[in-house]
Parts: structure tokens; sequence; C-alpha cells
């Protein structure tokens, strides 16, 4: 489970077994330093070659399924009241509410800002190094207080990532006299569903007013 | 056309220390999954790996070709001393 010090999920376990047995064996051949004969190579070909891709390999697998978790992106201290917002059960925020839907769950920051498309992933990633980048550059040392009023999203929150659940076509959704009406701006962007006079802000304590519309 | 050896048994020990290096990486980012070890695991860490494995190729494909013949050893065995000559005892 993500958060605790030794995460045992299988990937971790794998990597960790990959790791050990690498370790051993090179520690092993260090100490040892047995001629390079047929039978050297093929237990360093394992101990330098396939145990350590095999570790790195789940390891990347682990890491990255962490890195969609909140616990990880409330890993920057600036990012920590978002975490606890989205974790505290009496808020009506957009952010709090999808975190509590089981789909979204623990991975409800990734479900939401991760790009939608054939190569959102991709997007996703590189923007989240940026983020890292800029934090350890410009805001490891700002106070809470100051970084909700000066942290902002690079661009405006795209409906497309509502509308990957919400798709916007079932009748459910379009009987709603403001979904009806305002459809074609909800599709194209001009008009977000995240803003104040609609569904409210997903974050509404990062706003002047608590987000009140 | 032969070529100048490499110390097989410093790369070898080099390829090691390397692949120590980088598991540990590996392993810190397994343990501690924030962003600062997952990026030194996925940049530095897959880094030296490769550096790592890399070495231990050149070597043994070294030691393969060395073994054919292709490339002379690191020290060449010494010169053979030279043979004494004999001299004619009727010349003085």
């Amino acid at each position: 489970m993500l958060g605790a010090p030794f995460p045992v999920d299988a990937l971790t376990s794998i990597a960790l077994f990959c790791a050990a047995g690498a370790a051993l064996i090179v520690v092993t051949y260090l100490v040892r330093r047995p001629p390079l004969v047929h039978a050297t190579k093929v237990w360093l070909l394992m101990g330098l070659g396939v145990l350590p891709i095999g570790a790195a390999m789940t390891g990347n697998v682990a890491g990255y399924e962490h890195m969609k978790m909140r616990h990880f992106c409330g890993s920057c201290h600036v990012m920590g009241p978002y975490e606890s917002e989205c974790e505290n059960l009496e808020s009506h925020s957009l952010a709090s509410r999808h975190a509590r839907n089981k789909l979204f769950g623990n991975e409800n920051c990734y479900a939401c800002h991760s790009d939608y498309g054939m190569f959102g992933t991709v997007t996703t990633k590189m923007g989240g190094m940026g983020h890292v980048w800029r934090y350890y550059t410009e805001y490891r040392d700002v106070p809470l207080e100051e970084s909700a009023k000066t942290i902002h999203l690079r661009a405006p929150f795209p409906n497309d990532n509502c509308m990957q659940c919400h798709s916007t076509e079932l009748d459910v959704w379009n009987n709603v006299p403001d979904h009806k009406s305002s459809l074609a701006d909800v599709r194209a962007g001009r008009l977000s569903c995240a803003s104040g006079g609609c569904h409210g802000f997903a974050h509404p304590f990062t706003k002047p007013d608590g987000g009140a519309p | 056309m032969t070529k100048r050896g490499i110390n097989t048994s410093r790369a070898l020990v080099a390829a090691c220390v390397l692949a120590l290096v980088a598991l540990a990486l590996i392993v810190w980012a397994v343990l501690v999954p924030r962003p600062v070890p997952v990026m030194l695991a996925m940049t530095a860490g897959q880094l030296l790996g490769t550096l790592s494995l890399a070495s231990f190729l050149v070597v043994v494909v070294y030691d393969m070709r060395r073994g054919r013949g292709h490339i002379i050893p690191n020290d060449p065995p010494p010169p053979l001393p030279p043979e004494p000559v004999e001299r004619d005892p009727k010349v003085s």
C-alpha cells in the first residue's frame, strides 16, 4: 500500500528479489575474484545483466504506479493542502468528491490531471518532470501561505479530462438545462466545467474568496 | 593487425561497482517512492546499470577475441635470451 515505509506489492517484491540476487552475485565476485572462465561469465551475466534488468523493469513499473498516487503528489510540501483537502470527508469540493469515488480513489490527482489522448501518458510525465524541476528551483522554500496564492495551472483545466468519464452524450446529462444550453461551449472548452458558476472550483481553498461563486 | 589490450580485471571490478550503485538507486526508489529517488533510479540508475552491462560485454568479447589470437595480451611474455655463440677452437 502506498505511504507505508516498506511497500510490499508484487512489483516491489520482484524488484527487491532481483536486486538482492544481483548484488549477491556481484559482491561474491568482488570478494573471490575467480578466473574469467565460462561459468564466471554466466554468473556475471546474471549478476550484471539479467537480474539488474529485471530489477530495473519492475522497479520502473512500480515507480510509475507510485507516481499516480495522491501521496506521491503530496510529498512536495506545497501540495500538502491539496492532498489534505482530498482526504477530508467533509469537504464538498470537486477534488474531494472525486477522491471519495472508488474509480479515482488514491489516484484522483492523476486521474483528473493526466492528459487525454494517445500520447497523454507521455505528455503527463513530461509535465510532471517540469513540476519537479520548478519545485526544486522555485518553490522548495516557499511557505504554504504564499504558495497557495502563487501556484497555478500552466494552462486552463481542459474539459476533455472531465469528459473521459462524463461523456456529455447521455440523456441524463443533456436533460440538465444548463448542460443543454452550454453543450457546444463545454465541448469546445470555452466554458470550464470546474468554474465558479458551474460545478465550482476543484480546489476552492486556493481562491481568494474560498471559491464562492 | 593487433590491438593494445584492456585490463579485464579492472574493467570487471568497475562494472561490478557501477552495478552495485545502480542497484542501490533502484532499491532506494522502490522502498522510498518519492520524486527524487524515483527520478534518480530512472535516470542515473539506469545509465549506470547500462554502463555496467556494456563494460561486462566488452570484456567478454575482448576475452573471446584474445582467445582466438586477434588481440595481443596485456603483458606479453619476456623475450627469450640470446642463444650462446659457439667459438671455433681453431680461431684464436
